[in-house]
């Protein structure tokens, strides 16, 4: 220990600061996460307080970093897929079907029909699956507990249609550059309309729980505000630009996959606040719903892949009785299909936002470069806009309602 | 969707309203025109780039008022050797357009393109990670630190020439995630703590100074 060398004095106060009546006036910076609860994974915050008001936030990111695209560079397009279910972790089939429309841009190729139905009642469910997530755990940072049970049981519904198909609950790689992995299971349309059946009378309930509940509406109305052009200036995409008023969904602005083939409604808010966006998400679910019904209604018959041996691998029975397909299966799973030279950048609507694939591509049968453009990323970085000047408490609202998942952010 | 329509046109290389504009406005500025797979780019002169994100923002008949996403692309054996992609969109009209520039020469180990965070605050954390993992400076970018890797961390991983396995490190290493500074080539161009005197070399048995401060 080293030896005080000054004579202990007693402590002074800063008096220059002091106001009226004594009162100190300082400022605090507090360290929010990266292990908070209410953070939604390992996002930390630098505030600095004047009392329970922020003055200043700074979210500092990077702690779930693990070089997705760095390490898809080493990889065959078919194996860099499964990086892509590890990103957005609670939308892994949304991530599947940008890269793989991405892949099949670069290769000139296009999914089957079945596949391009099947991938969409796909999405719409992960789209499902991942709001309720969302809804669930916003709604018990704001102190609403049974809501987030009620979501996960119906999530748990979901996660079993995904089972059914690939085997796998989360990370399925079931949508795949060239088609789907496997054909739909026989019991997946049953199984998707006994959802469906189920779905609109509990999401009925939520709204019940929450949407005209008045102390839903004291915590989120007016909360953390983003003006829409605050929103676009900062990049923001998904139900955080569309709760301040901006009509910008992908699948009516730039429609992959078939999405100009079935009806379906932008649902849009107008201040901006928690509500809104809460709102937004909210309706999207019922819009998710329509087009899940549309699509199943019109689910074509035939073929899941491409009909093209060197993307899609052949048949188990081909394998064992023709040579051609040996090779084919042995090419495919050792080098991998080479990819035409080129660069892409491919939009879809995941359920956080524009999630943007850009693939460049040297020819070879790995990705020279893969730069995905994460919705999360973009949102977080308007967050200081949405709570500076507001209370603290609010900060858990604000962070649940542009719905990051640091996965993604970080990638 | 002026762009598409104009791909699939025959044979007639009419040009999009977007390169149409720049070549009337900001003429000098382009260096290379190119339509594929229905994706238009244009490379433009890297202290013009600016200037040309300025004019395609304000125009009132284009309107590029959304910032995609900005990312960079290390083609090694080229010189120069990155390129910074630019992804814009229109959200009135609908367009897209992507903007290339390409930065890198063999004097400065981090080379310097503009930042565009002017245009479009969004630039920021997209410029941010840019510098982090490729080691492109932004000139005007008003806080550009690393946003990926720690604070302290040397090289940038997304760069061809560093190995994918990462740099390996001697054990123990102070603090959990400080690299030593000798697998790396020398012109890095950064201060590795060890120069600064704050860790210390394991191979010798020397401590670093900061821990005589703590007795």
């Amino acid at each position: 220990m080293r030896q005080v060398e000054e004579e202990p004095r007693a402590l002074q106060l800063d008096q220059s600061e002091a106001l009226d009546g004594g009162l100190r006036r300082d400022t605090m910076t507090i360290n929010m996460g990266p292990q908070h609860p209410s953070t939604h994974g390992v996002l930390r915050l630098v505030l600095t307080l004047d009392g329970e008001t922020i003055l200043k936030a700074r979210p500092e990111i990077g702690y779930l970093h693990t070089g997705i695209e760095k390490t898809a560079e080493s990889k065959s397009y078919l194996k860099a897929l499964v990086l892509t279910d590890r990103m957005d972790y609670l939308a892994p089939l949304c991530n599947n079907l940008g890269y793989s429309l991405a892949v099949e841009k670069l290769l000139g190729v296009e999914a089957p029909p079945k596949a391009q139905y099947a991938r969409v009642v796909l999405a719409e469910l992960q789209r499902i699956a991942s709001h309720l997530v969302w809804l669930g755990s916003s709604a018990l940072d704001l102190g609403a507990q049974s809501v987030f049970l009620y979501c996960f049981r119906e999530r748990e519904l979901i996660l079993d249609i995904f089972e059914l198909c690939s085997g796998v609950r989360m990370m399925t790689s079931y949508i795949m550059p060239g088609g789907l992995q496997a054909d739909l299971p026989p019991t997946f349309d049953e199984k998707v309309r006994a959802f469906l059946d189920i779905f609109p009378k509990r999401l009925r309930e939520y709204h019940d729980l929450l949407t005209n509940n008045q102390l839903w509406i004291d915590r989120t109305k007016g909360v953390s505000v983003l003006t829409a052009e605050q929103a676009i200036m900062f990049g923001c995409t998904g139900a955080t630009l569309r709760g301040s008023g901006v009509a910008y969904d992908v699948r009516k602005a730039y429609p992959y996959s078939g999405y100009e083939r079935f009806a379906f409604d932008v649902p849009v808010g107008s201040n901006g606040d928690v509500y809104d966006r809460y709102l937004v998400r909210m309706l999207e679910m019922d819009q998710s719903i329509r087009i899940i019904q549309q699509a199943l209604d019109g689910m074509p018959e035939g073929r899941w892949q491409v009909d093209d041996p060197k993307v899609a691998p052949p048949h188990k029975y081909e394998i064992s009785s023709n040579m051609e397909s040996l090779i084919h299966h042995f090419k495919l799973y050792t080098e991998g299909y080479r990819v035409p030279a080129g660069e892409v950048y491919l939009r879809t609507e995941s359920p956080k936002g524009e999630l943007g694939f850009y693939i460049a591509s040297d020819g070879g049968a790995k990705p020279y470069r893969m730069h995905v453009r994460a919705p999360s990323f973009a949102n977080l970085q308007a967050l200081p806009l949405m709570i500076e000047g507001q209370l603290l408490a609010d900060v858990v609202a604000a962070i649940g309602s542009i719905d990051i998942v640091l996965g993604e952010v970080d990638r | 969707m002026a762009d598409e329509q104009d791909q699939t046109a025959e044979q007639a290389p009419v040009e999009s309203p977007t390169v149409a504009f720049l070549r009337k406005q900001l003429p000098d500025a382009i260096i290379d025109v190119s339509e594929r797979l229905g994706e238009t780019t244009i490379i433009v002169r890297p202290d013009a780039i600016v200037e040309v994100c300025q004019a395609l923002r304000d125009d009132p008949a284009l309107q590029y008022n959304f910032l995609s996403t900005i990312t960079a692309v290390d083609w090694l054996e080229r010189e120069p050797r990155f390129d910074v992609v630019y992804h814009l969109m229109s959200l009135p009209t609908g367009a897209v357009v992507r903007l290339k520039i390409q930065v890198g020469d063999d004097e400065l180990p981090e080379p310097e393109a503009p930042s565009v965070t002017s245009v479009w605050p969004a630039a920021n954390w997209y410029e941010r990670e840019v510098y982090d993992l490729f080691g492109i400076r932004f000139a005007g970018h008003p806080d550009l630190r690393r946003i990926e890797m720690p604070d302290d961390w040397v090289g940038h991983p997304l760069r061809k020439d560093y190995p994918l396995t990462g740099i390996q490190l001697p054990e123990p290493h102070w603090g959990g995630q400080v690299p030593f500074a000798d697998p790396l080539p020398s012109d890095i161009g950064q201060q590795t703590l060890r120069e600064q005197g704050r860790v210390g070399d394991v191979s010798s048995g020397t401590k670093p100074d900061a821990a005589d401060a703590l007795e």
